[in-house]
């Protein structure tokens, strides 16, 4: 077994960090035990050939953080079946662009904050942050970056002609969502990391995620659709903030001023708790505007069951390790899926569109 | 050296049922974590007053914590004899391991090292964060080993970062690096006594006789148990909480299936293990000619901490 040990600060650990140091091997870098902010980073080298890829498939999946696709696609898809009716063969294509250029920057700002954190070391902290495509050695850091700029430029080049049709509101839009992008995780002092994240999530994955498509249709951004912009993005800071509590023991250790790590565990978990109240009452008022009061009705009733596991995950998670804790996200997820297919089916059933 | 870190001289006699709680604490322990100072301290050629500070220290802070956690788990025997909050009271014990944490400190205070003192406190506070987060971790069937691992970090192996480092910190001004490659080096240690320690429970290289399945029945599990379980079905992880003996256990998961786990555990910590020696080569240049055996004598622990010697 090999392992090589340098000093931070040496120009020989940029190459192996990035994986550019060698062709035929990998440098995995060593979870630090002990010192967080250790002079020193060692590294496990390995033959590429001896690493244990699964499919290219599934390295994809994982890198592009699939299972997170429904916070960034499915608030466009229910905001594009709300304004159907609006939609012809003109301007369907730019309803298409929008689709692919949120999905360059979903994986974008996932990839980037892959690199930054394996470059600035806040995933040798601890063993469950990031994807762990870089290190399970599945892919080179500089892989990963090249992937994420490529994901940014297709971003920007499905953009372009939105900007063209609409220009002003769209580059606007386009801009700022660039920007909150590279800037979430930017080398260490991005957003998240100064504890107003959750505003840019709110918004980015929230009401101006669902305002794009009346924009790019030409249309006025109406009530109902900001309206249902408020409660994904409300959603969204909700999942994030329950991510950054599994965190919020390493994030402590590094510094890292989350909003949650600056509140506390005490004072997050009772905030996650009055999320997921108001969360439940602001989703069936959702219900019961869009769709018949008994379907509404049958809606809220299912919401009750699948959100059940958050609840239950909500009320026994007692510290910061507990696996109630690190089940949350996922059945916050599950909750964010039910509600984005319920909505879904009720308007292609009930064509309630505006 | 045999090192006696206990001695009635070292608390006041007005206190009532004191020495007696200390007795029966000291008398049974195996004094490791002082034979580790001792073993580091040899090779550094520091006083015999300064070995036995240290190696009273960490007993000290060690059984204090085992006060503690008896108290908190609730646990009847401590080294084959009643605990002492069963024997005497909660409150005494509670109150005799603050106790022991407020020796160490008077104690080192006189000593006059004001590194070794802030590295000290600090090493307490990360122990106590262990106690209390590990606390909460009782009763949850679905914790896994990273998340443990967080813990005994704290616990564990902060101990033995300290039985590592503090000999160094009395010697002389060592530079930065030394001390991140010697905190590294406890960090493994340390994980490695845990992780061999949680084998024990499972009667696995158990030649010191331990107690089997005592953490599994008081509803914790261990390193090794939420690796043995992570890929089992819920119906299996049900009857694995209910075992009483090891001839169930093997049942309920099966003996092939629990022998693949064992070596793919033993394999991990081979990988921390051949880790460990990366970083103690790391550490030679730093040392003079004199301290230089040190080296060869602290290649030995990882078979004695983990292996318990068993490996051929």
């Amino acid at each position: 077994m090999e392992f090589k040990t340098f000093d931070k600060s040496s120009s020989k650990v940029l190459p192996y960090l990035t994986g550019r140091f060698s062709k035929n091997k990998i440098a995995l870098p060593i979870q630090n035990i002990s010192q967080i902010n250790a002079s020193t980073i060692t590294f496990r080298i390995v033959s590429k050939k001896d690493i244990q890829r699964p499919s290219f498939i599934v390295v994809i999946m994982r890198l592009f953080r699939v299972e997170l696709l429904n916070l960034t696609l499915f608030p466009l898809f229910i905001s594009t079946l709300i304004h159907y009716s609006s939609i012809n063969s003109e301007n369907l294509l730019y309803v298409v662009l929008v689709f692919l250029s949120v999905f360059g920057l979903h994986c974008a700002v996932f990839l980037l904050n892959d690199f930054y954190d394996h470059i600035k070391g806040g995933d040798r902290v601890t063993a469950t942050s990031g994807t762990q495509v870089i290190q399970n050695g599945w892919m080179s850091a500089y892989q990963v970056k090249r992937i994420a700029y490529t994901c940014l430029l297709f971003s920007v080049i499905c953009g372009v002609p939105l900007v063209l049709q609409n220009s002003m509101e769209t580059l606007i839009l386009g801009l700022m969502a660039i920007c909150s992008v590279v800037g979430f995780s930017l080398f260490g002092k991005g957003f998240k990391y100064l504890g107003v994240g959750e505003f840019f999530i709110f918004l980015f994955l929230g009401p101006l995620l669902t305002a794009s498509i009346p924009i790019c249709l030409g249309l006025p951004v109406d009530q109902p659709t900001l309206y249902l912009g408020c409660v994904y993005g409300w959603m969204a800071v909700f999942y994030q903030q329950a991510q950054n509590l599994c965190h919020i023991m390493p994030d402590s250790f590094l510094n890292v001023g989350t909003f949650v790590s600056r509140i506390g565990f005490d004072r997050s978990k009772w905030l996650l708790r009055i999320h997921f109240f108001l969360i439940l009452v602001f989703v069936s008022m959702l219900f019961f505007y869009w769709a018949p009061f008994e379907l509404a009705l049958l809606g809220v009733v299912l919401l009750a069951i699948v959100s059940y596991r958050v609840f239950k995950n909500l009320k026994s998670m007692d510290s910061p390790l507990s696996s109630s804790l690190i089940k949350l996200p996922k059945s916050i997820l599950v909750q964010h899926t039910f509600t984005s297919l319920f909505l879904s089916a009720v308007l292609l059933v009930t064509h309630r569109f505006l | 050296m045999d090192i006696k870190v206990y001695s009635k001289k070292d608390f006041p006699a007005y206190l009532p049922k004191l020495n007696a709680l200390y007795d029966d604490l000291f008398s049974g322990g195996k004094g490791f974590r002082a034979k580790l100072i001792d073993r580091v301290s040899n090779h550094l050629s520091l006083e015999k007053n300064t070995v036995h500070l240290l190696a009273q220290t960490i007993e000290f802070i060690h059984n204090a914590s085992l006060l503690h956690d008896d108290l908190i788990d609730r646990a009847h025997l401590r080294r084959s004899k009643p605990a002492a909050w069963l024997k005497y009271t909660p409150e005494y014990a509670v109150l005799a391991g603050d106790y022991l944490l407020a020796r160490v400190m008077v104690n080192l205070s006189r000593f006059g090292n004001l590194q070794l003192l802030k590295y000290t406190a600090e090493m307490i506070s990360d122990l106590l964060e262990g106690e209390w987060i590990q606390d909460s971790l009782v009763s949850d069937w679905s914790v896994e080993l990273k998340q443990l691992d967080q813990v005994h970090k704290l616990k564990t192996a902060s101990l033995f970062k300290w039985c590592i480092r503090a000999p160094f910190i009395c010697k002389k001004d060592y530079p930065e690096p030394v001390h991140e490659l010697l905190e590294e080096l406890g960090g493994i240690l340390g994980l490695l006594f845990q992780r061999s320690d949680d084998l024990l429970d499972f009667d696995i290289r158990n030649t010191e006789g331990k107690a089997v399945l005592g953490d599994l029945k008081s509803g914790y599990l261990n390193s090794f148990g939420s690796f043995l379980i992570k890929n089992l079905n819920d119906k299996t992880i049900l009857k694995f909480k209910r075992v009483e003996h090891m001839n169930e256990l093997l049942d309920v998961v099966g003996k092939e299936y629990f022998k693949n786990k064992l070596e793919e555990f033993d394999e991990m910590n081979e990988q921390s293990i051949q880790l460990y020696f990366h970083h103690l080569q790391n550490l030679k240049p730093y040392l003079s000619e004199d301290e230089q055996s040190l080296i060869s004598d602290l290649h030995k622990l990882p078979e004695l901490l983990y292996w318990r010697e068993t490996k051929k």
